[in-house]
């Protein structure tokens, strides 16, 4: 067999995968900072709130890093996770749709919120079960004070129960722009609100599985409180001084080509990664480098996803948290090496 | 025009079936033919081809999905052209990246006792695609079957290139696994 042969194969894909594909992104990563809070808004009154016992969150997040990595995971990480997870378990009902907060996960600057939506029992949601792009931009949590923290992030729906009228969503946020405030995010309670900013604070679930157009399902405020553990909080910067690396820059009209940059910091944490470089023209330019390792003691590898990328700043994620203390070094696309630094 | 409408044209042996059929799919199709043909003029006979095809297929075919039926023609049909150009030596851009990239999902102990049937290796990469987390899944088809390039992959799902690539890398070795897990009685 060619690799010829498997893109003639291709096309035989079914229909609906193709079509599937036509679809929006469900990762919306945005630019420019939420400037708009939200400010707290009166539940209504047919909104029941009931928190029930506690279930161990920390088995759900393991077996999704395990499954995303392709690999077990570490005593270390399921210990991490075990942790760090809040096992939130908060259920509240709004026009018949209740979803339950299952569980939370923060490193301080990468939150994972997995809940669940259950729709009345005549109502099919699919996991295309959408949330329109302005949730994405708009959402997340806000502290008692009205600051909004998490505000851009993508989701991933599973079907985990089988059932026709309920879907597991994992949202997922970052706030690098927040990163300097990230001590607040720790040991305080905090309000999570499913929420859009079409005025009315209000989460609209509307169904992908027919488009177009989209069927809207209906529309409400869900809120919960989260406490996230102080022990999430740790960070280890690999910069001391300025490190020289080639990276593909996009140059006026040389285009894309590779050049040298100087990486002037390195901060990692246990699921997310946050460098930024400066060009010898000192220009603010965006960048791409090949793959970055982070290595650890026993010799594993944890490659470093871009996550996202604005001019002389680049972000990253694990495909499951990594334990930062276990790092020996971090591997540059040149082959240099980062130590972890002394305490 | 409602795809049912549409068909119905096909049925009635109606040229504003082509007509109907351009208006609402002429754009779609021609971008998959443009990704895969180099030329512009060779993307819009592809289109055309395919339209023709879709005179001829139906009926008696009843296609469920019209804009995924048009669009496995245009791929098909333009898949042959750059088989052609390239024999004439005129080949290149994504279709040749798309191939050197899937030259490392080819299991390399699949000898030729073991090739596979097409219709058994169709069943495989359903499944495999099928099975792949929903942005995965999404990123692979638009590289693999709709032959687009890395960049604007990651333009469309606000990715960097580094990402696609790496996410791309990593689904490649997963079919390689899958391939030689069905292809292969180690």
């Amino acid at each position: 067999m060619k690799s010829e042969d498997l893109l003639m194969a291709l096309n035989e894909l079914e229909a609906d995968l193709v079509l599937d594909a036509e679809k929006t992104p469900n990762r919306v990563f945005r630019k420019r900072r939420l400037t708009t809070l939200l400010i707290a808004a009166v539940l209504v009154g047919s909104l029941a709130i009931t928190a029930v016992a506690s279930a161990d969150g920390a088995v759900w997040f393991q077996n999704f890093f395990s499954q995303n990595s392709g690999m077990d995971l570490s005593n270390g990480q399921i210990a991490y996770i075990g942790e760090n997870t809040t096992a939130v378990q908060q259920s509240q009902t709004m026009n018949g749709y209740t979803i339950t907060l299952e569980s939370a996960l923060s490193d301080g600057v990468k939150t994972l919120i997995q809940f669940k939506v259950t729709a009345p029992e005549d109502v099919v949601l699919g996991l295309d079960i959408y949330t329109p792009g302005n949730w994405a931009d708009n959402t997340f949590i806000v502290n008692e004070g009205g600051k909004t923290y998490f505000t851009s992030g993508g989701w991933d729906t599973f079907d985990e129960d089988k059932t026709d009228n309920a879907v597991t969503i994992l949202y997922e946020s970052d706030n690098f722009w927040y990163e300097k405030e990230i001590d607040q995010l720790f040991g305080h309670t905090w309000n999570i609100r499913l929420v859009g900013l079409d005025g009315k604070n209000r989460m609209t679930i509307e169904n992908m599985n027919d488009p177009p157009p989209k069927q809207h399902i209906t529309d409400g405020l869900w809120e919960f409180e989260v406490t996230f553990p102080e022990s999430g909080n740790k960070t280890v910067e690999f910069i001391s001084e300025p490190v020289s690396c080639p990276a593909e820059v996009n140059i006026g009209i040389q285009g894309y080509h590779y050049e040298d940059v100087d990486i002037t910091s390195l901060r990692v944490r246990a699921m997310s990664v946050a460098l930024t470089f400066q060009h010898p023209t000192e220009e603010a330019i965006n960048a791409d480098f090949d793959d970055i390792y982070a290595v650890m003691k026993d010799g594993s590898q944890a490659l470093l996803n871009p996550y996202y990328s604005s001019p002389n700043f680049l972000t990253f994620d694990f495909d499951a948290p990594i334990v930062v203390d276990e790092i020996d070094h971090i591997l540059l696309p040149n082959g240099a090496k980062l130590p972890t630094p002394a305490e | 025009m409602e795809d049912s409408r549409i068909i119905d044209l096909y049925f009635q042996r109606s040229e504003d079936a082509i007509c109907q059929t351009d208006a609402k799919y002429g754009n779609y199709c021609f971008s998959i033919a443009r990704n895969i043909l180099s030329d512009t003029e060779d993307a819009k006979e592809a289109v055309n081809d395919t339209y023709w095809g879709a005179w001829n297929a139906i009926p008696p075919h009843v296609p469920k999905r019209l804009a995924a039926f048009l669009g496995k023609i245009t791929r098909r049909i333009s898949l042959n052209k750059w088989q052609a150009s390239r024999a004439a030596k005129r080949g290149g851009g994504e279709v040749d990246l798309a191939l050197e990239e899937l030259s490392v999902c080819i299991p390399s102990r699949l000898d030729v006792e073991q090739e596979l049937e097409g219709a058994e290796l169709a069943r495989i990469l359903n499944a495999f695609v099928r099975g792949l987390p929903d942005t995965e899944r999404r990123v692979f088809i638009r590289r693999y079957w709709y032959l687009e390039s890395v960049e604007t992959i990651a333009e469309r799902f606000g990715f960097s290139k580094s990402k696609v690539k790496s996410m791309l890398f990593r689904i490649r070795n997963k079919l390689r696994k899958e391939l030689e897990k069905e292809g292969i009685i180690v």
